[in-house]
C-alpha cells in the first residue's frame, strides 16, 4: 500500500541529494575548467577537514558550501521583505522541479528484483514517469524562473538590480521563442511530449535528431544557453562590464540559491539537449535499442546518459571562456532575428517532408531518416549562408562625426 | 583600421571605420572554431601556478623587483637618509610620512627622527626609489607581506631599518650614487 | 615722460616714478634674474646676476648706441631714450657664468636645504644655467654658524648681503658685517653681538638662497607642501599683511605679505612667531554648558537670551569687523537697551619705530579701532570694560555675551568674580579662564587663522584676512556661531557681512565692494587720498 508512495519519495530524496551535491561539484569542475584555460592550477587545496589530505580539492564544495550558509545574510532596509525572499526561493525550486520528468536513463524492469520485494511495475528512472506533457512542463517550470529574477530585480528597491532584472527578463522571454520552436521539429518526429518516448525513437531509429534536424539542435543549443545564462549570453550578470544585475542586493543562503538555480538551469539544458538531441541514453552498439533489458544494460543505459550530459555540461563551461559576450543588441539580434527565422525554417522543413517527403524517398528507396538529415543538413547550410550574406544582427551604431550647425 | 578619408570639423579627432568583418567573420563559423581551438590548446597546456606558500615565486630580478621597502644604512650602520622628504613628495599614495630633526652627528646635518610608510596604502610604483637622492629608500624583492593588524602594517623607521639588515646579504644596495651629505671626499676647510 | 626700449619694446614709465631698470622690465613682464638687489634695500650691485646690455637711442636719429660691456640692470636708473637688451646670447652667456661662480663652492645640499623649493639659486640655475657643471665637486654640509635669532649655513651663502644691508637699513641694528674679502667672504656678528633684533626674522625672507634659516621652521617641513594664505597680524595695532603658510590644518610659518600701504615688505618677529597658540594644547575645544551639542546649543543659546533680561556684550578688540557687527547686532535685536562694551584693550610698552618707518603698536590687538567704529553706530558712544562692570557691580544687567579671542590671560580672577551675579553669561573664547569657569555658557572660540574677516587697522585701514585652516574638532567660529543666531540663511559668508557694514556704517563705506589685497582706507573718503608708493615685489 505505501510502496507507490515510497518509490516516488525515494527517487525524489535521491534527485535532491545528486542534484545539490551535482551543483556543488559542478562548481568545482567549473573552476577547475576555468583555471585549467588560463594556464592555473584551480581548487586543489582544500580536502578532508584536519588532516593534511589534499585530495585534489574535492572538498572545496563542502567548505564552500559551509561559508555561503556561514556567512553574514544582510537584508537592504529597504527592500521589500517579502518579495526579496520569495524570489530566490521561486527560481530555485522551478529550476529543481523541472527535473521531476527528466529520465536519468531508461527503465528498471520488475523482474530485475527479487520477487520478495514486491515490485510489479517496471521502475522508470524519472521521478514523475509516464506524464504526458513532458517537456511542456519543463518549458512552463523554465519561464517561471523569469519570475525569480524579474521579482529579484523589483524587491531589491535598486535601480541597478531593477534595471538588471529588466535585462535578464527580456533576454529570457526572448530565447524561450527559439527554444520552444527548436523542439518542435523533433516532437513532430516523435509525434510525443513525453521525453522517454523522444528518446525511444531516436534508439529505434538509431539516428540522433541532431541529424535529422541539425538546424533544430543549433537553434535548441544557443536558446538554452541564453537561457541558462552562460556565456556568450550572461548579460543577466556580465561580471565584467555590469553590476551584478537583478541579485546585486542578495547574499548568504539567498544568493546561493540563486546561484544553484542557475547551475541547475544549466544541468537542464544540458539533459534537454542530450535527450531531445543526442539520442538520451542511446548509444549504438552499447545500451540496446530494445526492452529487453538486463542489469547491464540498465546501468549502460545510465552510464552512456550521464556522460553524454558531462560532456555537455563540459562544452558549456569550455564555451565561457572561448568566445567573448555578445552586446545587448547582438544578443536580441540573434535571437529575433537569427535564431526564430531558423526555428520556423526547421519546423516548415520537417513538417513538410513528414506530409510529403515520404513519397519522393519511397521512390528512391532511402529511409525516412536518412532523408530527412539530407534534408536537414541542406536547410542548416543554406539557412547559415543566408544569415551570412545578409548578416542582420550588425547594425550602425557607432558614432559618426557631428555636423556642427550653421556652417 | 583605416582612416576616414573626410574631414571632420572636429580638428584632432581622426573618425576611424569600423572594421569590415569578411564572410568567414560575418558567418562566424570559423570564429567560432578559433576559440574553442585557443580554449582547448590552453586548457591541456602546462599550467603556470606557483604553488605558494610550498613553492616560492622565484623573482627573476631582484633588482627591479618592487617589493617591502627597506632604508639603507650608511657605512657606519647608521641610517641612510637625509630626510628630504623627496620619496613623501614623489609618493602618490601619499604613504610616508616623515620627521625631520637635526641630526645627532656631526657630519650630518638634517635626518628622520621617524619615518613610517603605511604599506597598505602604499602601491609599490617605486617613486620613492626613483625620487631618493642618496638611495636610502630601495624596494625589496620581499612580496609577501601579511599582518593582523592595519597598525602592524605602518612600518616605523626600525622595521624598515630591519627590512635592510635581513636583505642586505641577498640584495645589495643597488646604486652606488654619491652618497649625499655622508660621503664627501674632501670636508671644506672650516 | 621717459621713454625707454627693451628688447625692442618699447615703454614709457609714468612721471614721477623713479625705477631702475629691473623694476622697468617688469613693466614689460620681462623678468630680469637678481639676488643682491631688493626694492626695499640700498643697491649694491654685487651679484652680478642682473648683466643686460645697455645703451643709449639718440631722440633725433634714432640712432642706437651700445655700451661694450654689460652693465648691472639694478643700478641703471630707466631714464629717457635708454635701451637694455635682456635677451641676448651674451646676457645669457654672463648669467650663466655667474651661476657656475656662484655654485662652485655652493654645498648642493638642495635636499636638506629649507630654502629648497623657493631658492633663487635653483630657479636661476634651472633657467639660465648651464646644462651640465663643469667643476667636479661633490655635495658636501654646509658649516653651521649661530647668529643668534637665526642659524647662518655659512657655505650656502652667495654674498649677496641683503641681510646685512637690511641689519643697517630697516632694523637700524647693524648686527650683521661681512668677514673676509673675495672667496673668504662670509657673514657674520661681532663675537657677544648676535643678531637679535625685533626684525631679524625677515633677513631670512630676504636671503636668496638658503643660507640664513629660521631657527623655529628648520627642518619643519618642505617648503612645497606649505599652502598660502592672505591673511592679516593680530599681533597689534599696525595690522601687517602676511601669508600664513599651511599643510593640513597646521601652520608652519608666517611671512610678510607686501603691502607697501602698512608693512611693506616686513613683519616684526612677534607677529612673525604669533601661530603657536593656535595649536596649544590647552585651547577650549569644546563647548560647555547645559548641552554640549552644537545641533541643539544654537537655539538653547538663544532662547536663553531672549529670556535673560536686560543684556550687555564685551565685544573683544580681537573680533573681525563682521563678527563684532553681528554680536552687537544680535544683542541690540534681542535687548534693544543692551549694553555693549569694547573689551579689555591690551597694550604693552610703547609704539617701536624703525629706521625706515616700520612701526611696532604698544597696543597688541588687531581691531580695535573697527570695533569701536562698530559700537558707536550701534549705541552712539563707545562703553569701556569698566563701565560695564560698575553697570554689573549696580545689577542693571541680567545677561552677557563676553568675546575673547585673547592669546593670553586676559580676565583676572577678581575682574571674573564681578560677573558672577549675572544669570546668563555667555564666554567665546580660545583659552580657559576664570570668567569661562563661572560661565553659563563656555563656547569654544577660533584662532585667528581659523577665522575670515576684516581688521581695521591703527591708520583705519581695513584688510581682509581669509581663513587660513580650519579650527579643531567642537569648535565653531565666532561668525559662524553668530551668523546662525541672527537666523541667516545659508552659510556664514563674511563678504556679505561686509557689504552690510559699509552700506549702514558711514566710517566703513569705502569697504563698499571688493576689498583689495593691501586694504582700503577708511579715511579715503575723508581726506584727499595721498599717491601711494608703486607696489614693487621683492
Amino acid at each position: 500500500m505505501l510502496l507507490p508512495l515510497i518509490e516516488p519519495l525515494l527517487k525524489i530524496a535521491l534527485l535532491i541529494g545528486a542534484l545539490m551535491t551535482a551543483a556543488a561539484y559542478l562548481v568545482l569542475v567549473e573552476r577547475w575548467i576555468a583555471a585549467w584555460v588560463q594556464d592555473r592550477l584551480g581548487p586543489n587545496r582544500v580536502g578532508i577537514p584536519l588532516t593534511k589530505i589534499r585530495l585534489f580539492g574535492l572538498g572545496q564544495p563542502i567548505a564552500d558550501g559551509v561559508k555561503f550558509l556561514f556567512k553574514a545574510e544582510f537584508t537592504p532596509a529597504h527592500v521589500d521583505k517579502m518579495l526579496f525572499f520569495v524570489a530566490p526561493l521561486t527560481i530555485f525550486i522551478a529550476a529543481i522541479a523541472a527535473f521531476a520528468v527528466i529520465p536519468f536513463g531508461s527503465v528498471i524492469p520488475a523482474d530485475l528484483f527479487p520477487a520478495s520485494w514486491g515490485i510489479t511495475q517496471p521502475i522508470s528512472l524519472v521521478v514523475a514517469p509516464g506524464l504526458d506533457v513532458g517537456i511542456v512542463y519543463v518549458f512552463a517550470l523554465g519561464s517561471i524562473a523569469v519570475y525569480g529574477v524579474v521579482l529579484g530585480g523589483w524587491a531589491s528597491n535598486n535601480k541597478y538590480s531593477f534595471l538588471g532584472g529588466l535585462r535578464s527578463s527580456a533576454q529570457l522571454i526572448s530565447y524561450e521563442l527559439p527554444l520552444g520552436l527548436g523542439i518542435l521539429g523533433v516532437v513532430l518526429v516523435t509525434g510525443s511530449l513525453r521525453l522517454d518516448a523522444i528518446i525511444q525513437h531516436q534508439a529505434q531509429t538509431g539516428l540522433w535528431n541532431v541529424f535529422t534536424q541539425p538546424l533544430g539542435f543549433v537553434v535548441f543549443c544557443v536558446a538554452a544557453f541564453a537561457e541558462a545564462a552562460r556565456l556568450p549570453f550572461d548579460l543577466p550578470e556580465a561580471e565584467q562590464e555590469l553590476v551584478g544585475g537583478y541579485h546585486t542586493e542578495y547574499s548568504g543562503i539567498k544568493l546561493m540559491m540563486y546561484m544553484v538555480a542557475e547551475f541547475l538551469h544549466m544541468v537542464t539544458a544540458a539533459f534537454l539537449i542530450v535527450i531531445l538531441f543526442l539520442g538520451g541514453w542511446h548509444f549504438w552498439g552499447l545500451s540496446g535499442a530494445g526492452d529487453l533489458i538486463t542489469w547491464p544494460v540498465a546501468l549502460l543505459r545510465v552510464v552512456v546518459l550521464l556522460a553524454k550530459v558531462m560532456a555537455v555540461i563540459l562544452f558549456f563551461m569550455l564555451a565561457r571562456w572561448s568566445w567573448p559576450r555578445f552586446r545587448y543588441d547582438q544578443l536580441m539580434g540573434i535571437g529575433w532575428k537569427v535564431m526564430i527565422p531558423w526555428g520556423l525554417v526547421n519546423f516548415v522543413v520537417v513538417a513538410t517532408w513528414l506530409e510529403y517527403g515520404g513519397s519522393l524517398t519511397g521512390l528512391l528507396g532511402w529511409s525516412m531518416e536518412s532523408s530527412l538529415a539530407i534534408v536537414g543538413v541542406t536547410a542548416l547550410l543554406l539557412c547559415w549562408l543566408v544569415i551570412t550574406v545578409i548578416d542582420p544582427t550588425a547594425v550602425g551604431n557607432r558614432p559618426r562625426p557631428t555636423k556642427r550647425v550653421g556652417k | 583600421m583605416t582612416q576616414d578619408k573626410k574631414k571632420s570639423p572636429e580638428k584632432n579627432v581622426a573618425w576611424v571605420k569600423e572594421p569590415q568583418l569578411g564572410m568567414s567573420g560575418k558567418s562566424y563559423l570559423l570564429l567560432f572554431l578559433q576559440g574553442l581551438t585557443t580554449t582547448l590548446r590552453h586548457l591541456f597546456s602546462r599550467k603556470k601556478t606557483v604553488e605558494s606558500p610550498d613553492q616560492r615565486h622565484e623573482i627573476p630580478d631582484s633588482l627591479i623587483y618592487r617589493g617591502v621597502h627597506r632604508l639603507n644604512r650608511d657605512e657606519q650602520g647608521r641610517v641612510k637618509c637625509v630626510a628630504c622628504f623627496l620619496c613623501a613628495t614623489a609618493c602618490p599614495a601619499h604613504c610616508i610620512d616623515i620627521v625631520a630633526a637635526e641630526s645627532p652627528w656631526p657630519d650630518r646635518e638634517k635626518y628622520p627622527q621617524t619615518f613610517t610608510i603605511d604599506e597598505l596604502r602604499c602601491i609599490f610604483c617605486g617613486m620613492c626609489e626613483e625620487a631618493c637622492p642618496v638611495d636610502a629608500i630601495e624596494l625589496t624583492s620581499l612580496y609577501d607581506l601579511s599582518g593582523k593588524s592595519r597598525e602592524e602594517m605602518v612600518f616605523d623607521k626600525e622595521k624598515l631599518l630591519s627590512v635592510y639588515d635581513l636583505t642586505k646579504d641577498q640584495e645589495p644596495p643597488r646604486t652606488k650614487r654619491s652618497g649625499g651629505t655622508t660621503s664627501n671626499p674632501k670636508p671644506p676647510t672650516k | 615722460m621717459p621713454t625707454i626700449l627693451i628688447d625692442n619694446r618699447e615703454l614709457t614709465i609714468p612721471a614721477g616714478q623713479k625705477l631702475n631698470a629691473i623694476e622697468a622690465a617688469r613693466m614689460l613682464g620681462i623678468k630680469i634674474p637678481h639676488y643682491c638687489w631688493h626694492p626695499g634695500l640700498s643697491i649694491v650691485g654685487s651679484c652680478r646676476m642682473c648683466l643686460v646690455e645697455i645703451g643709449s637711442r639718440d631722440p633725433k636719429s634714432g640712432k642706437i648706441t651700445m655700451q661694450p660691456k654689460l652693465m648691472p640692470a639694478c643700478n641703471t636708473l630707466a631714464t629717457d631714450n635708454l635701451v637694455v637688451v635682456t635677451d641676448s646670447e651674451k646676457v645669457a652667456h654672463a648669467r650663466a657664468m655667474v651661476e657656475e661662480g656662484l655654485l662652485l663652492r655652493h654645498p648642493v645640499d638642495c635636499p636638506i636645504c629649507d630654502k629648497a623649493g623657493e631658492c633663487k639659486l635653483q630657479d636661476y640655475y634651472f633657467k639660465y644655467g648651464q646644462d651640465e657643471r663643469r667643476a667636479d665637486i661633490r655635495p658636501f654640509t654646509s658649516r653651521r654658524r649661530d647668529l643668534g635669532d637665526v642659524t647662518l649655513f655659512v657655505d650656502r651663502c652667495v654674498m649677496c648681503s641683503r641681510c646685512v644691508r637690511f641689519a643697517n637699513e630697516v632694523s637700524g641694528t647693524s648686527e650683521l658685517m661681512i668677514t673676509g674679502r673675495g672667496a673668504h667672504e662670509e657673514i657674520n656678528v661681532v663675537p657677544g653681538y648676535p643678531l637679535n633684533n625685533k626684525l631679524s626674522g625677515n633677513v631670512v625672507d630676504l636671503c636668496p638662497v638658503g643660507a640664513l634659516g629660521d631657527k623655529d621652521f628648520l627642518y619643519k617641513q618642505r617648503v612645497w607642501f606649505l599652502e598660502s594664505h592672505p591673511s592679516v597680524c593680530t599681533g597689534c595695532s599696525t595690522g601687517c599683511s602676511i601669508w600664513i603658510e599651511e599643510n593640513q590644518d597646521r601652520i608652519y610659518r608666517i611671512k610678510p605679505r607686501q603691502n607697501p600701504f602698512v608693512n611693506q615688505w616686513w613683519i616684526c618677529n612677534d607677529g612673525r612667531y604669533d601661530y603657536p597658540h593656535v595649536h596649544d594644547a590647552r585651547r577650549v575645544t569644546q563647548p560647555r554648558g547645559s548641552t554640549a551639542d552644537w545641533t541643539t546649543l544654537p537655539g538653547q543659546l538663544r532662547e536663553a537670551l531672549q529670556s535673560a533680561g536686560r543684556l550687555a556684550a564685551v565685544v573683544s578688540p580681537f573680533l573681525s569687523v563682521e563678527e563684532a557687527y553681528l554680536l552687537c547686532k544680535l544683542i541690540r535685536d534681542i535687548d534693544k537697551n543692551a549694553v555693549l562694551a569694547l573689551g579689555p584693550v591690551p597694550t604693552v610698552g610703547e609704539d617701536e619705530r624703525f629706521p625706515k618707518g616700520f612701526i611696532i603698536s604698544a597696543e597688541k590687538c588687531p581691531n580695535r579701532r573697527g570695533v569701536e567704529a562698530v559700537l558707536a553706530y550701534f549705541s552712539g558712544q563707545v562703553t569701556g570694560f569698566e563701565e560695564l562692570l560698575s553697570e554689573i557691580d549696580l545689577g542693571q544687567i541680567q545677561g552677557a555675551w563676553v568675546s575673547g579671542g585673547y592669546k593670553a590671560d586676559w580676565i583676572g580672577l577678581a575682574t571674573a568674580a564681578r560677573f558672577q551675579r549675572l544669570k546668563l553669561l555667555v564666554v567665546q573664547d580660545l583659552f580657559p579662564s576664570p570668567l569661562m569657569e563661572i560661565a553659563t555658557h563656555a563656547l569654544p572660540g577660533a584662532a585667528y587663522a581659523e577665522r575670515p574677516g576684516s581688521y581695521v587697522n591703527r591708520n583705519d585701514r581695513l584688510q581682509t584676512a581669509a581663513q587660513a585652516i580650519r579650527p579643531p574638532a567642537g569648535v565653531r567660529t565666532e561668525g559662524s556661531l553668530l551668523w546662525e543666531l541672527s537666523c541667516r540663511k545659508g552659510l556664514y559668508s563674511p563678504g556679505a557681512v561686509l557689504t552690510e557694514v559699509a552700506r549702514e556704517i558711514g566710517y566703513f563705506s569705502a569697504a563698499l565692494g571688493p576689498v583689495p589685497e593691501t586694504g582700503v582706507d577708511l579715511k579715503a573718503n575723508l581726506l584727499a587720498q595721498a599717491s601711494p608708493v608703486q607696489p614693487n615685489q621683492a
